[in-house]
C-alpha cells in the first residue's frame, strides 16, 4: 500500500472519529439522566423513603451547602494531605523496589513470595491493626494508603521490567552499553508503560483507603464527614460525598491515563 | 494487567519466597524476645500462633471463615453473574458500552461501604448488608475485564462465520465466548478478590460475626495476638481462593480450542 493511501485512510478513520464520539457522549449522558430522573421520581413518589435513598436534587443541595459552609474544603484538606502523603511514599518505595526486583533474580526470588501474599490478601482487614498501632492520627490514614498502593506498583513496575524485549538489551550490550546506560536507556523506558499502568491501578486503592480509614475511625476528612451524615440519615449528603470520592479516584485514574498515553506516543 | 505469570515448576523461587517468609517470622519473633518491641502492641508469631490454636479449638475461627465464606460466596455469585452478563452485552454493543461506561467509571472508585448505614436499613443488619458491600465492589472489575475480553475478540472470526450463515447466538457461543474466556477468567479472579475485601471491610464496619468481624471485636479489645491471628486467617483466605481461580483458569486454558487468534 502506498504512503499516500495510508493517509487517506487515517483521514478517513479521524473524521469517522468525531460523529463517534459524539454519539459516544449523547449515549452516555442519556443513560445518566434517565438514571438520575428514575432515581428523583421514585424518591419524590416515596416508593423508597427518601431519607434512605436521598435524590439527585437533594444531593445537589447538600453539595451547595457543604461548599457554602467551609466544611467540605477543611475535611477535603485532610483527606487529600493523607492521600498525596501516602501516595507520594508508595511511588517512591514501589518503583524503586520493583525496578530493583526486576532487574535482579534474587531479590526477586527472596521479595516475590511476601509481596504475592500481601497482594491477594485484603489489605485493608490491617485497618483495626494499624489504628491499635498508630491511633487514628493522620500517619495511621497515610500507612493505610501505602499498603493499598504499594504493592500494585511494585508488582507492575517488576513486570514491566521483565517485559523488556532480550534482543534490545543483547544489542544494548553489543554495542558497549554498561550496567547504567543498560538500566537509564533501555531497562527504565522500556518499563515506564507497565509501571505507570501500576500507579493508576493504585490511585483506586488509595482512595478507599483514605475514605475508609476515615470511616473506620477519625476526626477529620472526607470519611469522617460521611459517617457523621449517615449516622443521622442524611443520605443526600452521603451520596454526595462518596459520588465526590469517586469521581476524584476516576479524575486521578484519567489523569495518570493522559500521562500514560503521552509516554506511549512520545516512545513511539 | 500483565503481572500475571503462572507460576513456574522450578522449586528455587518457592525456596527462597519460603526462606524469605521465615525470615522475617524469625526476626519478628526475635525482636519480640529481646523485648525491643513491646509485645503487647506488636504480638509474636508464636503468640500469634497460640491465639490461633486457642479460636480453632474454642470453634470461633470456624464459625467465623464459614461465615466470611457463604458471605463472599453469595456476594461474588451475585457479582460474577450480573457483572459477566453485563459485561457480554457492553462489551458486543456499542450502544451499552456507551450507556454503562459513566457508571462504570464511577463506580470502579466509590467507597460504597460508606453507604452501610443505610444498607443496613433497606437490607438489614449484618450479613444482607456485608454481602451488598461485597457484591458493589466485586461486580465492577468483572464487567470491565468481560468487556474487554468480548471487544478484544478477532472481528475476522465474526466475519467469517457470518458469512457462512452463523447466527447470532451461535456467533456468541462458537467464537465470542470460547475468545473471551481468558479475560472473563482474569475478571473474575480480580473480582473475587475485590468481593472478598468487600466482605471484609462489610464485616469491620456492620458485622456480627465473620472475620472482619473478629479482627474489628479484638481491635477494640487492643488484644493483638487475636486480632492479628484473624488476620493471618484472612490472608490465607485470599491466598487459597486466589490460587483456586488460577488452577481453574490454567484447566480452561488447556482445554480451550485454539480459538481467538492470540
Amino acid at each position: 500500500m502506498s504512503t499516500l493511501a495510508v493517509g487517506a485512510q487515517l483521514r478517513a478513520r479521524r473524521s469517522e472519529r468525531v460523529p463517534e464520539r459524539a454519539r459516544r457522549m449523547a449515549i452516555g449522558a442519556l443513560a445518566v439522566v434517565v438514571v438520575l430522573a428514575a432515581w428523583q421520581v421514585v424518591g419524590d413518589l416515596g416508593l423508597v423513603r427518601k431519607e434512605f435513598i436521598g435524590t439527585p436534587l437533594g444531593t445537589l443541595s447538600a453539595g451547595g451547602h457543604l461548599l457554602a459552609d467551609g466544611e467540605l474544603w477543611s475535611n477535603a484538606q485532610s483527606s487529600l494531605l493523607a492521600f498525596a502523603i501516602g501516595f507520594g511514599i508508595s511511588i517512591a518505595i514501589g518503583v524503586p523496589l520493583g525496578l530493583l526486583m526486576g532487574w535482579s533474580r534474587i531479590s526477586r526470588e527472596l521479595a516475590q513470595a511476601p509481596i504475592l501474599m500481601l497482594y491477594v490478601t485484603p489489605r485493608l482487614a490491617l485497618l483495626p491493626v494499624i489504628v491499635v498501632w498508630l491511633g487514628i492520627a493522620t500517619q495511621a490514614k497515610v500507612v493505610v494508603v501505602v499498603i493499598g498502593a504499594v504493592i500494585p506498583i511494585v508488582i507492575n513496575t517488576m513486570a514491566g521490567v521483565r517485559d523488556v524485549d532480550p534482543r534490545l538489551i543483547q544489542v544494548a550490550r553489543s554495542f558497549g552499553a554498561g550496567r547504567l546506560g543498560l538500566f537509564t536507556k533501555i531497562l527504565l523506558p522500556s518499563a515506564t508503560p507497565l509501571m505507570l499502568a501500576g500507579v493508576r491501578l493504585a490511585v483506586g486503592s488509595a482512595v478507599l483507603g483514605v475514605v475508609i480509614a476515615e470511616l473506620y475511625v477519625s476526626t477529620s476528612g472526607i470519611g469522617d464527614l460521611i459517617s457523621t451524615y449517615g449516622q443521622s440519615y442524611d443520605t443526600d449528603y452521603v451520596v454526595f460525598l462518596v459520588l465526590l470520592t469517586a469521581v476524584f479516584g476516576w479524575a486521578v485514574s484519567a489523569l495518570v491515563q493522559v500521562v500514560e498515553r503521552r509516554v506511549e506516543r512520545w516512545r513511539a | 494487567m500483565k503481572g500475571e505469570r503462572l507460576p513456574s515448576v522450578n522449586p528455587r523461587p518457592l525456596v527462597l519466597g519460603l526462606l524469605s517468609l521465615a525470615a522475617l517470622a524469625g526476626l519478628w519473633q526475635l525482636l519480640a524476645a529481646t523485648g525491643t518491641v513491646n509485645t503487647f502492641l506488636t504480638s509474636s508469631p508464636s503468640r500469634v500462633a497460640t491465639a490461633l490454636v486457642a479460636q480453632i479449638r474454642a470453634g470461633i475461627l470456624g464459625r467465623d471463615v464459614a461465615t466470611s465464606m457463604e458471605e463472599l460466596g453469595i456476594g461474588f455469585a451475585m457479582a460474577a453473574f450480573a457483572g459477566v452478563a453485563v459485561g457480554l452485552a457492553v462489551g458486543r454493543y456499542r450502544t451499552a458500552e456507551y450507556a454503562v461506561n459513566p457508571f462504570v467509571s464511577i463506580g470502579y472508585s466509590a467507597p460504597f461501604v460508606a453507604l452501610y448505614p443505610v444498607f443496613t436499613v433497606l437490607f438489614g443488619l449484618g450479613r444482607p448488608t456485608v454481602i451488598a458491600t461485597a457484591f458493589l465492589l466485586g461486580v465492577f472489575p468483572i464487567v470491565v475485564n468481560t468487556a474487554r475480553g468480548v471487544k478484544g475478540v478477532d472481528p475476522k472470526l465474526v466475519q467469517v462465520a457470518r458469512s457462512f450463515g452463523a447466527r447470532e447466538a451461535q456467533i456468541f457461543y462458537k467464537i465470542t465466548l470460547p475468545a473471551s474466556v481468558k479475560a472473563v477468567m482474569a475478571g473474575l479472579r480480580l473480582g473475587l478478590g475485590q468481593t472478598l475485601l468487600g466482605v471484609i471491610i462489610g464485616e469491620l464496619f456492620v458485622g456480627n460475626a465473620g472475620l472482619g468481624y473478629e479482627i474489628s471485636y479484638y481491635g477494640g479489645l487492643e488484644r493483638t495476638d487475636q486480632m492479628l491471628a484473624a488476620v493471618v486467617v484472612t490472608g490465607l483466605l485470599g491466598i487459597v481462593l486466589t490460587g483456586l481461580v488460577g488452577l481453574i483458569e490454567r484447566q480452561i486454558d488447556a482445554w480451550r480450542p485454539d480459538i481467538g487468534g492470540r
